[in-house]
């Protein structure tokens, strides 16, 4: 029997009953469905309020371990300059769903660590800067394992999930972390759970017990009770958006890029093959990447710079947060320099 | 491709009955007792619960055995007992109960660095339960564990979680140990104290502002790396005697050393700081990884697997995401060793 075949026979079975007969007949056929065919989609113990017997947490317990290996193997680590983050592959050409405040904004370049080690450039899409949902893509596609989406929306209060996530960072000999909770909470654009997470878990994924993804770590309150995630209906809300790398809403977690708003913090003066740092601020960007006074810069990402204007137009190309690369000449020596821009 | 659409039949069939219940917005949360470490949750573990009550001691470093300090597992029917060795190291009293029996005579027969486990002795009247420590070489990703929880006098209670990652070596942390003072800067004035961090070991033992420290573990200080050369040996929870001069008294104290924090990271904020969890929680050749959320005094006790088997010994609370435990064919090694 096929699916559509399948579904029309369930149709016409239900016209023919009324509720609650109905719901109960749905149950029933669900519940011998999932039984005879798959142990792991058997998910009766969301019903209960709590588990009552060994077999009951064994049911809970095979269903995660069911399901786990392939939520890992989605689940990234994303690393962007010093800062971890975590995010979940969700194509097989390697889309990626994270959280606003791992990429920070749209089409910033960053990196991405599979399980295994290995490394990948990625972009980052789109975000939404008041629910923290974003999305990011790994340069040049590829084929990944990746999970599939719960488009329904249809946990509630009292399901059990897993969070995944890389707690702190990649760690290669510990993989990647899974923590077993309930849904606690829920509004449109938050759900909560009592699975533990912290940083370098943010953008990480939230499953629920059948392995689809329903929601994308954000945030914690002080109990370990208390973590936040974004439900997917916020990302298929807004997916064509975030796919077309926009920039959506105000904050709070992204602030929008501002054209000429960078900063560097330092003074210079115009010298035959560049520009000889004079000054360089305390506590500045240009002092926290390491420039010294004497130092020449000689390029800005790649561009030759004659003269102080040269920099100066170039900076207003360039937002605070950004990160951009120096060429330095210091003494016989030449160097690259990653400055983040700091706030005018 | 006939299995992954009975898959999503299975789901949407399942969604209709959900429609008749509340959906998640509707509502205004998930009783505290139906969380995953709630009371109505933990009456599903009572036969492993059963377990902790037979065959886990709790520690008591107070000269009354009022004030828990950490737990134990009973290892051997004629009394023997493994805990966690930097929290009971220095402790002039210790006295533990295991069920509802007190036992006020506990002798300290030996301990292992490398794991900071220690072996203690009681005298029972009638052979204790050891736990069934389990054959298996390691532990499945995503199963369930159970700990002790809080505890009264005559009942154990519990806390449960899973297997969170791959057991593996938890290696040096970078950092290294301090007392929790700042000196003086100036060079005349460089051993009176200038600040004493709050909860750190030196504010615990005592020290306060304006000492002039002498000696550590009987070292006289002269130059700066005097100390550190006392220090630099040390492990988080080792201790070190200070002598001091507190105006014209010289006082002997022993202070307990935490790891240095270089600077209070996030993550260890939302850890809820240095005191929630264990001083020694790095340099273990070996760890389950588990997410159940345990504190530092509720470490030193058995893990167990839902037969009751323990599977491992809780060593530390790592993070606010992470225990730590000794895998049970570790386990079995270090009690061979230790009881000769």
């Amino acid at each position: 029997m096929d699916y559509r075949s399948t579904m029309l026979w369930f149709d016409s079975l239900l016209s023919r009953l009324q509720p609650p007969v109905s719901h109960f007949v749905v149950f029933v056929i669900s519940c011998f469905i999932s039984n005879s065919c798959f142990g792991a989609a058997n998910l009766y113990f969301n019903e209960q309020e709590v588990p009552q017997t060994k077999a009951d947490l064994e049911a809970i317990q095979n269903a995660l371990a069911n399901n786990l290996e392939d939520c890992s193997a989605a689940t990234v680590s994303i690393r962007i300059g010093e800062g971890f983050g975590s995010g979940v592959i969700v194509s097989r050409e390697g889309l990626i769903l994270t959280a606003a405040h791992v990429t920070a904004a749209v089409k910033g370049k960053m990196t991405v660590i599979l399980n295994d080690g290995s490394e990948h450039k990625a972009t980052s899409l789109g975000l939404h800067s008041e629910t923290d949902a974003a999305m990011m893509s790994i340069d040049g596609g590829g084929d990944f394992a990746y999970v599939e989406i719960n488009e329904d929306n249809d946990y509630k209060l009292g399901h059990w999930v897993y969070a995944i996530g890389h707690s702190g960072g990649f760690d290669l000999d510990r993989g990647p972390v899974v923590r077993l909770g309930r849904i606690t909470m829920g509004n449109d654009s938050t759900l909560h759970s009592d699975c533990k997470v912290i940083g370098g878990d943010s953008g990480g994924p939230l499953f629920d017990m059948s392995g689809k993804l329903i929601g994308i770590h954000s945030r914690v309150q002080a109990s370990v009770e208390q973590n936040m995630h974004v439900p997917m209906r916020e990302y298929l809300k807004h997916w064509v958006a975030l796919n077309a790398s926009e920039f959506l809403g105000n904050g709070p977690y992204a602030k929008r890029r501002v054209k000429g708003s960078g900063f560097l913090g330092m003074a210079s003066s115009t010298v035959e093959n560049g520009l000889l740092v004079d000054e360089v601020l305390e506590g500045s960007p240009a002092s926290e990447a390491g420039l010294l006074v004497g130092d020449i810069v000689l390029e800005f990402e790649g561009q030759k710079l004659a003269g102080k204007e040269d920099l100066k137009d170039l900076l207003k190309e360039k937002a605070s947060g950004d990160m951009v690369e120096l060429l330095v000449k210091r003494g016989d020596e030449e160097l690259e320099i990653e400055v983040k821009l700091g706030k005018k | 491709m006939i299995v992954p659409r009975f898959f999503v039949l299975t789901f949407i069939a399942l969604g209709l009955v959900v429609l008749s219940c509340q959906t998640v917005s509707a509502q205004g949360g998930l009783p505290a007792e139906q969380r995953i470490n709630g009371k109505r949750v933990w009456l599903a573990f009572e036969q492993q619960r059963e377990v902790l009550q037979a065959s886990s001691a709790v520690i008591y470093t107070d000269e009354k055995s009022r004030v828990k300090s950490l737990y134990g597992v009973v290892v051997g029917e004629d009394g023997y007992i493994l805990t966690k060795a930097s929290e009971i190291e220095g402790a002039s009293f210790l006295s533990l109960r295991i069920g509802s029996m007190l036992y006020n005579e506990v002798e300290r027969l030996a301990v292992d660095d490398e794991w900071d486990v220690a072996l203690l002795k009681v005298k029972p009247h009638e052979p204790l339960v050891p736990v069934e420590l389990s054959r298996d070489d390691d532990v499945k990703q995503g199963y369930w564990v159970i700990s002790n929880g809080s505890t009264t006098r005559s009942n154990r209670r519990l806390r449960v979680g899973i297997v969170s990652a791959k057991s593996r070596e938890i290696k040096e942390a970078k950092s290294h140990v301090v007392m929790g003072v700042e000196f003086e800067k100036a060079e005349e004035q460089k051993w009176i104290i200038a600040d004493v961090s709050e909860g750190k070991g030196a504010d615990k033992a005592g020290l306060k502002a304006g000492d002039r420290v002498v000696s550590a573990d009987g070292v006289v200080l002269e130059e700066r790396k005097d100390l550190l050369g006392v220090l630099e040996e040390k492990q988080p929870g080792d201790h070190v005697t200070i002598e001091l001069m507190r105006g014209t008294k010289r006082i002997k104290l022993d202070v307990s050393l935490s790891e240095r924090v270089a600077r209070m990271t996030r993550n260890d904020q939302m850890s809820g700081g240095e005191d929630q969890l264990s001083s020694r929680r790095s340099e273990f050749p070996r760890v389950i990884h588990h997410d159940t959320p345990l504190t530092k005094v509720s470490v030193g006790g058995p893990l167990l697997n839902l037969d009751g088997v323990c599977v491992g010994m809780n060593i530390a609370r790592a993070s606010r995401v992470a225990s730590f435990a000794i895998p049970a064919r570790e386990l079995r090694f270090l009690i061979a060793s230790l009881i000769k």
